[in-house]
């Protein structure tokens, strides 16, 4: 070993890493295939199609590699092996950042793992951006609500809402929350919880009182910004959830109702109806990939979530995206106004994060 | 007074004095690496060469990712600091944030180490009662994911309802004192949670340190005071800041403690912008890479000042030639009081967490502890643990990774912590530096790293475990490299030229020589290493593949949508399991020689 050896090897290293190739992180992800893999199975219906689906799956090796966010996922997964018992499916959890990353590296390294994504619409968005997704055009379409369909690439499958929660010992009843802006009042204080994360929450909720309600932006701003004074921040929604059950505060501003719900079946004192409008929807959607390892595999896992297993998302006590779903009470009371994001507010996240992390700080939103 | 005087005047130590004697040896301290690898295809040259390459390429990787995402401008052309004005600009508070950040870092690092100090001489050098205790007490917080320790302290110290306020304070004294929601109860939690780290070191430190340097001490009339703060403390000076460094850095890249506990009054640490940053679409990887940057400036200052500290200090070679037993020091009247601190630094750290862990496992939903919470208890939870499809999966694979990783840690900084101690080497400060840079890329950082180089790798790696063994080994480096040096610097390198003398090879004084009075430290690595391994997610959640799960994901999945009471029970079997496991590792590395004091 010579004077400096270790030095420069460790430098060379270094440069060969840093300087080879094209940027992890700049490239586009690809386009589109030539070729459709879904194209022998787009025209057939009913019982010949699912026919020649398993076949096919079978054939492909009867595996399917799933890629999702969704925490529910086991029961969907149980319920298609069930279904066809001859496919086995491989799901990749973790949270939608992650399943999005994921899809993307492997995509640009062009060696794609996954035939189905299901994930939240901000993520699906994304992949349907850089052409990663395949639209779905199969039977299961027709029994969809409207909201749930022609979005592009993806289809949803099921809806989440975000819904105000309070906790019944520390809410007298009379005393719960009816309008939004309620929540302004320094009666609040120290009572309200939001998490550090839920920047599309808050996007949507700015976006409704202005686009819905005819706010004005700037009045919206001073309401959040008294808001803002009366919260206590928390990380992650199950520690929410159950600091709201344990009564740390009086009211969730943001957590799902399927959470809620949950906690009241154990017998928590927690509620969210009658609700505070408006119940915030979230469509998670199934996406086919572009580029399948088993395209026979994904269309059959896609027709069955869409139909079948809507039932089983039902019983999750999340909103199916079918309109009809055999024993399903919409856990949102008739009457109940609802939003869902426009799609003008969805583009820029970059800047709705840095907002809603600017309200939360109590520091001006950077111009 | 001579700290040392077995070693003084020994002429090869690292940093040879001036009035050093002439002779053979002298040239064994710079000439030795090159002496080794002058037949780079012996068995000692790859080994040697073969740990330093692969140290070297497992830093550099998430390195040089996070530098090219950094500095390289938007449109991918040339070099450009915007991402810096991204980060740090605007409305962004970075000075507010990184004051809070280093205050709650420092007041961790130095509870953590005061206690894991203390808890650690109390253990090797008295008869203390209790000694079977220690052991749960310095690991269980360790075990312990960081999110469950600090839901418990909310549940004990949250200033209305919190237990400790509810049920001790107000009914005796009549005020809550209480507020786990502040900067003292952040610094009270981490520092508690974070005290195993400093305490396996020490543990490690103080059974390599020969007793009679304060005995001598003694007999010369030094009280004890005199002997601690003069002889003791000196010695100890290596692990003990391999120890501050180590805590001082995690903490001020932690999130945990300050997401749960510091946020609810608005209390924002400098992490808080990386995981707002993170969350985004499309990630701004260039300001996550500045603010991981920041960080990394902090820690080379740290890990330069560290060496210098100890290049300052006069010797700390307290592992020589003379046989030395460690006698513990008798306590006599002292001895019951110094038992009941044990039992109440235990049922402060370990009893009351994990009894609320354990309470809350029995519960269908959190409430504070009444007669009907109590009534209605079940093992419900326990039996969803158990029924989890993938649990043994998971359980199979974490052991698989966590002990694959902490051996190939511990051997790869054993061997390179002899290259950046024991040889002249040019470039060994860099090597040193750049195997403590891991800690603070960003897991999520790392994570898309390893998939970016390992996607375009023709070896069956990615979709693999051997990617997480990989991710593990580059995360827990920083951790294998301080407790092999604080070991290795206690060393004379007198024992390592009698073997040489005696004609012994390089690889047969490593291995007879060395590495058994190394065990110490480098068991202490392993466990610590083996034990955080089973919770690390941040990585793990991107690049573990379907089938291939590990104990982690299953958590993340309860915590992300899951009942925080089955979390607390799998947090339950996760402490029975490790602290199992630990036992076990202790007992082997008893039978294989290992200096065994603990009369447990």
């Amino acid at each position: 070993m010579r004077q400096g050896a270790l030095t420069a090897g460790l430098l060379t290293a270094g440069l060969l890493l840093t300087g080879c190739g094209t940027s992890p992180t700049t490239t586009a992800a690809g386009s589109a295939p030539d070729t459709n893999p879904y194209a022998a199975y787009e025209k057939l219906t009913g019982e010949e199609r699912t026919t020649k689906l398993l076949a096919d799956a079978k054939s492909e090796g009867g595996v399917l590699d799933l890629y999702t966010s969704n925490t529910d996922i086991q029961d969907l997964v149980d319920g298609f092996q069930k279904a066809y018992p001859g496919i086995k499916v491989h799901a990749f959890r973790a949270n939608s950042e992650t399943v999005l990353q994921r899809a993307l590296q492997e995509n640009q390294a062009g060696k794609p793992q996954n035939d189905v994504i299901d994930t939240n619409d901000l993520e699906l968005r994304a992949l349907d951006a850089q052409h990663l997704l395949h639209p779905y055009d199969g039977p299961a379409k027709a029994g969809l609500k409207d909201s749930a369909k022609n979005l592009g690439g993806w289809t949803a499958e099921r809806f989440n809402a975000f819904v105000v929660g309070w906790n019944t010992n520390e809410v007298k009843k009379g005393e719960e929350p009816r309008d939004f802006t309620d929540f302004a009042d320094p009666k609040w204080k120290g009572r309200l919880s939001v998490e550090v994360g839920d920047w599309d929450w808050y996007a949507s909720m700015h976006t409704y009182l202005t686009e819905e309600k005819g706010m004005s932006s700037s009045a919206v701003d001073d309401l959040f910004k008294k808001i803002a004074a009366n919260v206590k921040v928390t990380k992650g929604h199950t520690v929410q959830g159950e600091l709201l059950s344990a009564g740390q505060f009086a009211v969730a501003l943001s957590v799902y109702s399927h959470t809620v719900d949950k906690a009241t079946d154990k017998g928590a004192p927690v509620a969210w109806r009658p609700a505070v409008e408006p119940v915030i929807l979230r469509p998670n959607g199934v996406g086919l990939m572009a580029r399948p390892r088993h395209p026979a595999t994904a269309l059959l896992w896609t027709d069955w979530v869409l139909s079948e297993g809507q039932k089983i998302i039902a019983e999750s006590l999340r909103i199916p995206a079918a309109k009809d779903v055999p024993g399903f009470k919409d856990p949102i009371p008739v009457g109940t106004g609802t939003y869902s994001l426009s799609k003008t507010a969805e583009t820029d996240h970059q800047k709705w994060n840095a907002a809603y992390d600017a309200l939360l700080r109590g520091v001006r939103a950077a111009g | 007074m001579t700290l040392v005087p077995t070693t003084a005047s020994r002429d090869d130590s690292p940093e040879p004095r001036s009035d050093a004697v002439t002779g053979p040896a002298e040239a064994g301290g710079p000439g030795r690496l090159a002496r080794l690898l002058r037949r780079p295809l012996s068995l000692q040259g790859l080994l040697v060469g073969g740990a330093v390459v692969i140290v070297g390429y497992l830093a550099v990787v998430p390195l040089g990712y996070l530098i090219h995402d950094t500095f390289l401008s938007a449109d991918g052309t040339g070099v450009s600091l915007d991402a810096f004005s991204r980060a740090y600009g605007g409305n962004s508070q970075s000075r507010e944030m990184l004051l809070n950040s280093l205050w709650f870092a420092l007041g961790s690092a130095a509870l953590a180490l005061v206690l894991g100090t203390v808890l650690a001489y109390i253990q090797v050098r008295t008869d203390t009662p209790f000694k079977g205790l220690f052991f749960a007490a310095s690991l269980v917080p360790l075990i312990v994911p960081g999110i469950l320790y600090a839901t418990s302290w909310i549940f004990l110290g949250d200033p209305s309802s919190g237990i400790l306020n509810s049920l001790v304070f107000q009914p005796l004294f009549g005020t809550s004192p209480v507020n786990i929601y502040s900067v003292w109860g952040m610094i009270w939690v981490q520092g508690l949670h974070l005290a195993p780290v400093a305490f396996l070191l020490m543990v490690a430190a103080f059974r390599a340190m020969d007793p009679s340097l304060e005995e001598s001490a003694a007999m010369s009339g030094a009280n004890r005071l005199t002997v601690l703060r003069r002889v003791t403390m000196p010695l100890l000076r290596p692990a003990m800041i391999s120890a501050a460094l180590l805590m001082f850095v995690q903490s001020l890249e932690s999130f945990e403690v300050p997401g749960l506990l510091g946020l609810q009054n608005g209390i924002y640490v400098f992490t808080s912008r990386i995981y707002f940053v993170l969350r985004a679409y499309p990630v701004d990887y260039g300001a996550a890479g500045a603010y991981a940057i920041g960080l990394l400036l902090i820690a080379a200052a740290g890990v330069l000042l560290s060496s210098w500290l100890r290049r300052s200090s006069r010797n700390f070679q307290t592992v020589t030639g003379k046989a030395f037993r460690p006698r513990p020091v008798e306590l006599g009247r002292a001895r019951p009081f110094v038992g009941a601190g044990v039992i109440l630094y235990f049922l402060i750290t370990v009893v009351l967490p994990v009894a609320v862990l354990v309470y809350a496992s029995l519960l269908k939903y959190y409430a504070a502890p009444s007669r009907k919470t109590l009534s209605e208890m079940t093992l419900a939870n326990y039996r969803t643990v158990f029924e989890m499809p993938l649990a043994f999966t998971a359980l199979k694979n974490s052991l698989i990774v966590g002990i694959g990783a902490a051996t190939a840690v511990m051997i790869l900084t054993a061997i390179v912590s002899w290259v950046v101690l024991r040889t002249k080497a040019p470039g060994r400060r860099l090597l040193d530096l750049l195997a403590f840079t891991p800690i603070v890329i960003p897991g999520l950082v790392l994570g898309l790293a390893l998939s970016f180089v390992y996607l375009r790798m023709p070896l069956p790696i990615y979709g693999t475990l051997l990617i997480l063994l990989v991710s593990y080994c580059t995360r827990y480096l920083p951790y294998g490299m301080q407790y092999s040096s604080a070991a290795m610097t206690q060393m004379s390198p007198e024992l390592e030229e009698s073997a040489h003398v005696s004609g012994a090879s390089w690889f047969q004084t490593f291995r007879r020589v060395l590495l058994p009075l190394m065990s110490g430290g480098i068991l202490a690595g392993w466990v610590y290493i083996l034990v955080v391994s089973f919770r690390e997610l941040s990585s793990t959640i991107l690049l573990y593949s379907p089938g291939k799960e590990v104990l982690s994901v299953l958590i993340w999945e309860q915590f992300e949508n899951g009942q925080f009471t089955t979390l607390a029970a799998l947090g339950v079997c996760m402490v029975l399991l490790l602290v199992l496991l630990v036992s076990i590792a202790y007992r082997l590395g008893a039978r294989f020689g290992l200096q065994n004091d603990s009369a447990n």
